[in-house]
Formats: C-alpha cells, structure tokens, sequence
C-alpha cells in the first residue's frame, strides 16, 4: 500500500522502457497527452518526483495507486507537473490586435447591442492570456461596452488555475506591460502585482481536457477561442479528436487562433483559414 | 463590458442506444448524423455502418466526425472497409481515406500488399500512396517491389515518389531497373537520371 504524501527526494529508480511505455500510454488514454523517447528524460524525472512524494519504492507500486486512484489526485499532481506553463501578459499580441480590429467587429456586425460575445482562452496556465486579451479589449476595442463579453479560461493543471484565479504576477510576467497599463490595471503587492479586481472577478477560470467529450459539450456557442501551443502535445488521433470537439464548442462563425508555429490545415479541413489584420486564423463555417 | 461565464450544469453523459445512433447515421438532418458518428465512438459493432455512411455522406463535417470515429477504433477491418470504399466517391473520400489508412499503419500494410496486387490500378495506386506515408521498412521494401514489378508507369513514379522521401530507401540499383523496364518513356529517365545525380554517391 503506498501511503498518503509526504515530502520526498526523487527516488533512484530508473524506469525500464517497457515501464516508461506503460506509463506514456495510460496518460495518453486519460490525457490524450503524448510524449515520445525524446521526453524520456522529462517525464521520468517527474515521475520520480512523484514516486518519492509517494513514498513508493517501485514504479509498479506508484503505477498500481495511480490507475487506482479514484479521486483522480495523483494523476491530476502528474498533469500539473508533466505540463509546461510558461508564459507572460501580452505574448504575440499581434493576435490581440486581430480580435480587436477584425474578429471582433466582423462578429459584432451581426450581433444587437447588449448580446453575449464568448472569448474562451485554453490553455490559460496562470492567466495571463485571458487577462491579457481583457486588457486588450477594454483598451482598444471601441465597441466593447455594447456587448457583454464573457471571457473563460481554461486548463488542464488545477494549480496553474489557482494562481490564475488568485491574479498575482512577477515582474517577469509584466516585462510587456506599459507602466500606464501596469497603474491602471495592476497594484503593487511587495515585489509581485495584483490584478485589479474588476478583471480577476470577471474571467471565469475552470479545469477542463479538452478531449473529454462529456466534459467539453458543456462548451458551446463559443465565439473565439484562443488555443495557442495546446495541439502539439497530442499526437494525429487525439489532435483530430480535439479539433472535432473544438469544432462542436464553437458558434458558426467562430474563430480559432493556434499558435504561431501551428497550421489547422494539417490537422483538419473542418475550419476555413481567415487573414485578419495580417494574421491567418481559422473561422467555423456559418454553414457546414 | 466584461460579464463573467455563467457557471454551467456539470455536463452528464446521455444514455446511450446503439441501434438509434447506427439508425441516425442515416437521418436527414446532418447535425443528428454527425452526433451519431461521434457517440458511436468506441463502437465496433458501428464501423460497417459507419463506413457505409462514409462511402455516401456528403457533409464535410459529418465526414470529418466519422472518420474521427474509425481512425479512433483503428482495426485491420477498418482498414479493409476504407479500402472497399475508396473508389465509391470523389477525390475527397479517396483523400479522406488515404489519410484515415495513414493513421493506422500497423493496420494498413498488409491490405496494402494485397492491394497492390490488385487488377485496379486505381487501388494499386492507392496502395502506392499509403505505403508512400508509413514509416516503416516493410513499406519501403513493398515501394521497392512496385519499381520492378508494376506495368503502369504512373503507379511507379508514385512510389519512386515515395521511396525518395523514406529515410530507409537505400537501393539506388532499384532505381535503375526500373528505368531500364521503361527505356521509352522519358518522364523515368529523367527522373532516375536527376535523382542519382542528387543522390551522387551517398546511396
């Protein structure tokens, strides 16, 4: 029995391959998360983190309480940690300046004032993004106090959530941030910066695979959805699944932004590549 | 003005009846089509239907979501049933297709050896292009067997397409049998002639 956590040093145990496998393979099935040898060492550094927390003293112990872990705990400490998270306001912001000066207007064409515009952000790590994309909007988009504009972020690791819900920031996650837009939106709190709390009270932040079908038809009538660097983790089969269910969660219309280095047209023809203000982003058909 | 996302219900799965999903993958409406490909994933006892909705299925979307499916539950009967299929449509499906066999190599290659063998050049060609796309050594061996054994030049040219983007074609000799089985057609000299020039001396 591997008993509850305690603070441990990484345990010396070297996976096997067949063991580094299994492992993969079980979180590829609860994740859709795919690493391959290059991650080898990444992954069982992790793990054996993980082991050592656990106290565990073989990987077949740890891996025996991790498939039957019902509260789904340690797989969840797994995904917080096998995730990357890096990030900071305003990164390639060229994307920000699209919404504001073509995706946002072109939805607005067709929408009465006072409707709902849906912005969801995924994955968000600690928030910045969808912050970033409020900032964004309350500052350069003339329109947006005629429409309610529900902005959610979402991801896979609760404890980049936590910090995103509590909207506390180093300098370096401000290195783009003007000093005007730091005053007017950010207060000092020792040496980080807090969130003014008209943004951190009205961005929704919520855990969510995003190749879980159940858990994704909760998502629907999305209008732009910013799903930048979260494709490549998966591997052809789980990235066309999530492509379908992105397909499903947004409104006809919609529009997806991908990363810089990322094409929806390898992944799938279902979305039609837009340039708007000199960035390619991908639109949901009005009609199939 | 910003409003926050109104907290949803806890999504719950739906109870689930098979034979109305297989029954809606014929439905008039393409939205109850499409979700009846996706709630029969995991389904084995779905994919002949699946396929046969595939083969006559006219949505993009739809599409899209049954081949999600198959590529999903990956089997050497799906593989059979994609190649049973491909010539059933347009250039669409036959692209659909090849990508679906793509995604489930392990699964493939076998229907592709016997494909090749096929009095269909189409599916022959077909076969070439698959193999074309999965990295594996038996695949190349089988692109090799085309250049000495296929009669249309096309398919041959397909694999010698192939064949030159695998990191595991090493037989230039190949290369040139297979010119020396077409001495008249100037497309595979050139192309054999410009291809051990590029190569020089490293194959």
């Amino acid at each position: 029995m591997i008993p509850a956590e305690r603070p441990g040093a990484p345990v010396s145990h070297d996976l096997t391959t067949d063991e580094y496998a299994r492992f993969c393979d079980f979180f590829y099935q609860k994740t859709g998360i795919s690493f391959n040898e290059k991650k080898a060492y990444f992954v069982k550094r992790r793990l054996q983190e993980r082991m050592g927390a656990r106290a565990a003293t073989s990987f077949r112990d740890y891996f025996s309480m991790l498939r039957f872990d019902l509260n789904g705990v340690e797989l969840q400490q797994l995904v917080n940690l096998l995730t990357v998270n890096e990030t900071y306001f305003l990164r390639e912001d060229y994307q920000f300046d699209a919404l504001v000066d073509g995706i946002l207007p072109e939805i607005a064409r067709d929408r009465r004032p006072g409707s709902t515009i849906r912005i969801w952000s995924m994955p968000c790590s600690t928030g910045e993004e969808p912050y970033s994309i409020a900032i964004h909007i309350l500052e350069k988009w003339r329109q947006s106090d005629d429409y309610a504009i529900e902005i959610s972020g979402s991801d896979i690791d609760s404890a980049v959530l936590a910090q995103a819900r509590k909207g506390r920031y180093s300098e370096r996650s401000l290195h783009r941030v003007s000093p005007q837009l730091r005053r007017k939106y950010f207060r000092p709190l020792g040496a980080d910066f807090q969130i003014c709390d008209e943004l951190r009270e009205s961005i929704d932040f919520f855990s969510i695979n995003i190749v879980d079908r159940v858990a994704m038809s909760g998502m629907r009538a999305v209008d732009v959805a910013f799903c930048r660097n979260l494709l490549i983790y998966f591997d052809d089969t789980s990235r066309r699944e999530a492509v379908e269910l992105l397909y499903e969660s947004m409104a006809p219309g919609g529009f997806i932004c991908l990363g810089h280095s990322e094409s929806m047209s390898r992944m799938s023809s279902l979305f039609l590549p837009r340039k708007i203000a000199g960035t390619i982003v991908h639109q949901k058909p009005l009609r199939p | 003005m910003l409003v926050k996302r109104a907290a949803s219900a806890e999504p719950a799965a739906a109870d689930f009846d098979e034979p109305q999903a297989i029954r809606d993958l014929d439905a008039a409406d393409p939205a109850l089509r499409r979700h009846a490909a996706q709630t029969l994933r995991g389904r084995p006892d779905a994919v002949d239907a699946l396929c046969r909705r595939l083969a006559v299925e006219t949505e993009r979307d739809v599409r899209a979501a049954l081949l999600s499916n198959l590529i999903g539950q990956k089997s050497t009967h799906i593989a059979d049933l994609l190649t049973s299929i491909f010539d059933k449509g347009g250039a669409a499906l036959r692209n659909e297709v090849m990508e679906a066999l793509w995604a489930m190599p392990a699964e493939s290659i076998e229907k592709m050896q016997t494909m090749l063998a096929s009095p269909n050049a189409k599916a022959r060609l077909l076969a070439v292009n698959v193999l074309s796309e999965i990295p594996h050594s038996h695949a190349v061996d089988l692109l090799e067997q085309v250049l000495l054994k296929e009669s249309d030049v096309n398919i041959c040219l397909a694999a010698v397409d192939g064949l030159t983007h695998s990191d595991d074609f090493r037989s230039v000799g190949r290369l040139t049998q297979f010119a020396a089985r077409f001495p008249h057609v100037e497309q595979a000299q050139f192309v054999v002639r410009s291809l051990l020039r590029g190569f020089g001396d490293t194959r």
